[in-house]
């Protein structure tokens, strides 16, 4: 039954091509086909977790290098039952959402395609097959960023394509230069490296880096960040799922399995790659948030901010102690939850108004109390209020950020939330308090369940995160023990 | 069990019915005015049902997992003074807020945040684990940023501006206290810290001083309290009330859990509030007797007065052993301040409400034939100034021997200051009482002649009255009250008061009419004589302290821009080098491609697809129709004209890219299986 693994990644790939071959008659088949696949595919998720007996598969294997080889962990769980969920939530956001960027045929047979790969990344079990489905997912989610066709998407589109490229290149480098020095490289709970010597130990920053800078590409990690910012250009649903979750994502997911599956905490630590990387880290959040301070554009400020916040996750990747590594894959997952929300409530005002900026929203929280209200509350999340998610991965960040005897981290988060409060909260309170000379224009105009009940769930799942995140909690700190 | 389900009751009820009531008064108006009311009364009686249950002994509830740490709830007799002041004074401001509100718009938001905001004050004071106090906290900041910022015009959203950033940079300063006690102490358990704090080096003094800032702000601490005279003066006056009287008592609650419990009144950090609390106290005298607009004169009281609570917490710690003298003048304090406040803030609201007009230079002689108003004011007026016979003087006398008492122990000159300025910050508070009981309602004015009950609403003075029948009471029961209180320093001091107290001696009773005599000659021949002018036949107060002149304006925010400028400069000079080479290379490849190179037009591929649909040559020009139009001339083109061309023959950029990843993908298991075979 190991084969079923195999399911949930060919399943959405094999729909995508089917979708492009088929024309459906109406909207409504098609989107009930969509939501179908992806719910199905949620199922095979869950399939695959129960009934794989040993959960691993040797797919093809022509020599040690070209081993494709897959393998569910805990980690893998985690993320591929992150991706699946929120998938479901974007499909029913984007039914409603791409009425009006067209060309939904395109839209919905990369959008299924790339949730295939992204499982692919996720059950991975060796470098190689990661690096596969990671060229993948470039190569499927370009057609979503130049969706529109315009001009400017088009040189955003040249532009991502430019960065993740570079960036492929700097983890093929390193993974040439690993294979020098060993053979197997499948994911191994403790890293497969185990000697350091004088000689070696140069050789291995040097490797760390190549994968922390090429992985960081799609982490958006700081000399590279510059493709997210621009990337808005996207439709919101693209932006939210893929820029705020998916694709970010990825990148920190393979920095996490490099860092603690191949490399192992404990070579990292002697090789005190954190002198190297940690100032790179340190510029992503605070660079992050101070210049998304200065977008007006919504969804810009908002990429800006992923920045910053995906910074924090990486933070607590480098920190190396079973705190930080907590804190880190609990803000992978309430990031996700978070920012999927803040994206599609601006998507919601988008889509209703067609208003993008900060002066344009004005009021915009009487005209759409329940979208702004979601918002509002995804932001205080985002800033790190309890009782919301955000807190509990700051906590445990901060944790372990002093865990270390690194106060200075601390302060740096701290001091990015309150520049997080700054850029986020005149949005709250432009919409909701516009002052005495509003006139309330139109009356309520929430946007359509379909985009609303994702939203709501979402937000329902941000609070009750933070009110019982030990659902979520012990399983990572079950993760967390497995590897440090 | 039913003390547990009781005090969980008081923490989620309001929590629920803030939502309901905001549901309900969607339609009904009246409907969510008795709503409200009688939720504020069901949580009144269920914190007086909660007193029987006390005398067993302290309530404890844990419930485990929320929040990851679980939310640990206790009440002892000293978080129920707080708890049950908390539920009086909303009971009685929901009531005035029902009367109050009637001309403002967004009364359904108001209440909802209303009700939220009591949830979280009485969380934050019955809380055990300090992470539930800060969640509590937080969510008091926020819910009550709303009531700050209700109407919604310039003024208010610039103080809920400064009120909100304040809000959150205190709860930061306090978070990373919480940081660094959880890390060092492991636990953030009220009861089991004060063991842990003492194994710690020089770092508990860096962890206090974080989580004193934190609680500080929130109090209005000298110099973090630029927010509070804006917020209270923007608010609408029944939410300045329970800002002044007890959401500022929260930040008054946290400095005396970090200073006298955890720290067990260290001698530093009591030093330190004891010379904050003197500044704060000074500070906001001085302010309080310059400004000529009502209810910024009373929060700059709020603060002067809050001084004096900081300056008991000081005291506490400096006293040692023989601290009950303090303990029980600051708790006395804490109560008289809350109950003064309100009810102050209630007249300027009544007044307020029908004048719409703040200035007491306008206000003149508004009161003068309003009794009711007017005898209400002036109870609180001999209570806030500690005229011998009202509460006020049994908790500022109390607070007055602890400094004397200090004197006596420690010798020192500092202390001897101390007294010096407590005197003279009591004499301010005459001084501004007076100022505006004077102005209001004994000066007269032809504009309000005969006015008797013309612009009142009796109602709407229900309230305040209530609280002065409350503070007579007190002062007729001090006794009673004192020993209520004697409870609640058990749980400071750890073994029951044997402390006498003796209010009405000889000396207070001395130096409380020497200050009201200072007092009032300051008044007479000082405010009156110097810092008023005649304008138009009227003479007026003015305010020499020049407007832009204050702390927030001078130093924090030009502060907060350079660091911010500095900020935004170095990374966009980051940013900048990081794009430089980036943009360089594609001017570079820019520049290559528009160098012009000659080319025969002849469209091959047109050609090749001409011929092949020899029928449909309509369909087949797939090509821009410029090109089709030189058709043999060989024209000169750019390189970039020439990719643009080959892009467009794709049908879309999409499948071209497809096209190479398949070919990379074949390329590279050629390549692969070839080194297999070898």
């Amino acid at each position: 039954m190991n084969t079923l693994i195999l399911f949930p990644v060919l399943f959405p790939i094999t729909a995508a091509v089917a979708f492009n071959l088929i024309t459906f008659k109406t909207r409504a088949s098609r989107n009930i086909v969509t939501a179908s696949v992806i719910i199905v595919n949620f199922l095979l998720v869950l399939l695959a977790f129960r009934f794989a007996a040993i959960p691993e598969l040797q797919l093809v294997k022509t020599n040690s290098i070209l081993d494709i080889y897959f393998k569910v962990d805990k980690l893998g769980i985690l993320f591929s039952l992150l991706v699946s969920l929120l998938w479901i939530c974007t499909a029913f956001y984007s039914f409603e959402y791409m009425k009006h960027e067209g060309r939904e045929k395109s839209f919905f047979t990369f959008f299924t395609a790339t949730l295939g790969v992204t499982l692919g990344i996720a059950f991975a079990g060796n470098l190689f097959t990661m690096y596969l489905f990671y060229e993948f997912l470039t190569l499927v989610t370009f057609p979503l960023v130049i969706h529109s066709g315009s001009e400017e998407a088009m040189q955003v589109g040249r532009k991502y394509l430019k960065y993740s490229f570079f960036g492929a290149a700097l983890v093929l480098a390193g993974i040439a230069l690993l294979y020098m020095s060993g053979s197997n490289f499948s994911f191994t709970g403790y890293g497969v490296i185990n000697t350091v010597d004088v000689k070696s130990r140069g050789l291995l920053i040097f490797t760390y880096c190549l994968f922390f800078v090429g992985f960081g590409v799609k982490a958006a990690v700081v000399p590279l960040h510059a493709w997210l910012p621009s990337a808005m250009v996207a439709p919101t649903p693209v932006s939210s799922l893929l820029h705020a979750v998916a694709v970010v994502k990825v990148g920190i997911f393979a920095l996490t399995r490099v860092t603690y599956y191949i490399f192992g905490a404990q070579v990292i630590k002697t090789i005190d790659s954190i002198y190297f990387v940690g100032p790179l880290v340190v510029f992503t959040i605070l660079l992050g948030s101070i210049l998304a301070y200065h977008q007006d554009n919504l969804k810009k400020r908002l990429a800006y901010s992923t920045i910053s916040q995906l910074g924090y996750i990486i933070l607590g990747l480098i920190l190396l102690n079973r705190d930080s590594l907590t804190g880190a894959l609990m803000h992978l997952v309430n990031h996700a939850v978070i920012k999927i929300t803040l994206f599609f409530c601006v998507g919601a005002v988008m889509y209703m108004t067609g208003k993008k900026t900060i002066q344009e929203i004005k009021g915009i929280g009487k005209e759409m109390p329940i979208t702004m209200g979601c918002f509002s509350i995804a932001a205080i999340s985002l800033i790190g209020i309890p009782p919301t998610n955000g807190f509990v991965s700051k906590w445990y960040l901060a944790l372990g950020g002093l865990h270390e005897n690194r106060a200075i981290f601390v302060i740096i988060l701290l001091t990015s939330a309150l520049l997080t409060a700054a850029y986020l909260i005149p949005i709250i309170i432009t919409a909701f308090f516009p002052g005495e000379d509003y006139r309330p224009s139109v009356s309520r105009r929430d946007p359509p369940a379909n985009m609303l009940v994702p939203i709501v769930i979402l937000t329902a799942v941000v609070v009750l995160l933070g009110l019982f995140p030990n659902l979520v909690l012990n399983f990572i700190k079950v993760i967390a023990v497995e590897v440090i | 069990m039913l003390a547990q389900f009781l005090l969980l009751f008081i923490l989620v009820f309001p929590m629920i019915c803030a939502l309901a009531g905001w549901i309900i008064g969607r339609k009904h108006e009246q409907i969510r005015n008795i709503f409200d009311i009688s939720v504020s009364v069901v949580e009144f009686s269920a914190v007086c049902l909660l007193s029987i249950y006390l005398k067993a002994g302290p309530i404890h509830v844990i419930i485990p997992d929320i929040m990851g740490e679980g939310l640990y709830l206790k009440l002892d007799y000293l978080r129920y003074i707080f708890v049950f002041l908390t539920a009086f004074v909303w009971l009685l401001t929901t009531y005035y807020s029902t009367q109050y509100l009637t001309k403002f718009k967004n009364r359904n938001r108001y209440f909802a945040f209303f009700t939220l905001t009591l949830s979280s004050t009485v969380g934050i004071f019955i809380s055990q684990d300090l992470l539930n106090l800060f969640t509590f906290f937080e969510l008091m900041s926020f819910s009550s940023y709303i009531l700050v910022i209700h109407d919604e015009d310039q003024y208010s959203h610039k103080a809920g501006a400064s009120y909100i950033a304040a809000a959150i940079i205190g709860g930061l300063f306090l978070l990373m206290g919480l940081f660094l006690l959880y890390d060092y102490a492991g636990t953030l358990n009220i009861d089991l810290l004060p063991g842990k704090i003492e194994q710690m080096g020089a770092i508990r003094y860096v962890i206090a001083a974080l989580m004193l800032v934190g609680f500080g702000v929130k109090a209005g601490m000298v110099p973090l309290h630029v927010w509070l005279p804006q917020a209270y003066a923007a608010a609408p006056s029944s939410a300045s009330a329970v800002l002044s009287g007890i959401l500022s008592k929260t930040g008054v609650f946290g400095i005396l859990i970090v200073a006298t419990v955890i720290m067990k009144g260290d001698l530093y950090i009591s030093l330190a509030l004891l010379l904050l609390g003197l500044m704060t106290m000074l500070t906001g005298g001085l302010l309080a007797v310059f400004q000529k607009h009502l209810k910024r004169i009373l929060a700059f009281s709020s603060m002067s007065q809050i001084g004096y609570i900081i300056v008991g917490i000081g005291l506490i710690g400096l006293l040692e052993e023989h601290g009950e003298i303090a303990i029980y003048g600051t708790i006395l304090h804490i109560v008289n301040h809350s109950l003064f406040k309100v009810m102050l803030f209630l007249c300027a609201g009544v007044i307020n409400r029908t004048m719409h007009e703040q200035n007491i230079n306008l206000l003149r002689g508004f009161g003068r034939n309003k009794h009711l108003l007017k005898i209400t004011f002036f109870i609180g007026l001999l209570g806030i100034t500690g005229v011998p016979g009202f509460v006020g003087f049994a908790s500022k006398s109390l607070l007055h021997e602890a400094l004397v008492e200090a004197q006596h122990l420690f010798h020192s000159r500092l202390l001897w200051g101390a007294e010096i300025l407590f005197i003279f910050c009591s004499a301010l508070t005459v001084v501004y009482m007076l100022k505006i009981f004077i102005t209001l309602f004994v000066e007269k004015n032809p504009a309000y002649k005969d006015e008797h009950k013309k612009y009142m609403n009796i109602r709407e003075l229900i309230p305040p009255m209530i609280l002065s029948l409350c503070v007579l009471l007190m002062s007729l029961m001090t006794g009673p009250v004192l020993r209520y209180i004697s409870k609640a320093l058990i749980y400071l001091t750890g073994h029951v008061s044997t402390f006498e107290i003796k209010i009405y001696t000889a000396q207070n009773i001395y130096s409380a009419m020497m200050i009201l005599a200072i007092g009032v000659v300051t008044f007479v021949w000082g405010l009156r004589r110097f810092y008023r002018k005649q304008v138009e036949g009227n003479w007026v107060y003015f305010n020499p302290i020049p407007d832009g002149l204050n702390l927030e304006a001078v130093i924090y925010i030009p502060l907060g821009k350079f660091l911010y400028k500095t900020g935004f400069a170095v990374f966009s000079v980051i940013d900048a080098a990081i794009m430089m080479p980036a943009e360089w290379i594609a001017a570079g490849a820019k520049y290559i491609g528009e160098i012009k190179i000659k080319r025969s037009n002849r469209n091959y591929l047109a050609e090749f697809l001409q011929r092949y649909y020899k029928e449909k040559t309509a369909s087949t020009p797939k090509l821009p129709p410029k090109e089709k139009q030189a058709s043999d001339k060989a024209v000169e083109e750019s390189l970039k004209g020439i990719f643009e061309g080959l892009r467009y023959r794709f049908n879309s950029i999409i499948y071209g890219i497809f096209i190479f990843a398949i070919a990379l993908v074949l390329i590279l298991f050629v390549l692969v299986s070839n080194q297999v075979g070898t």
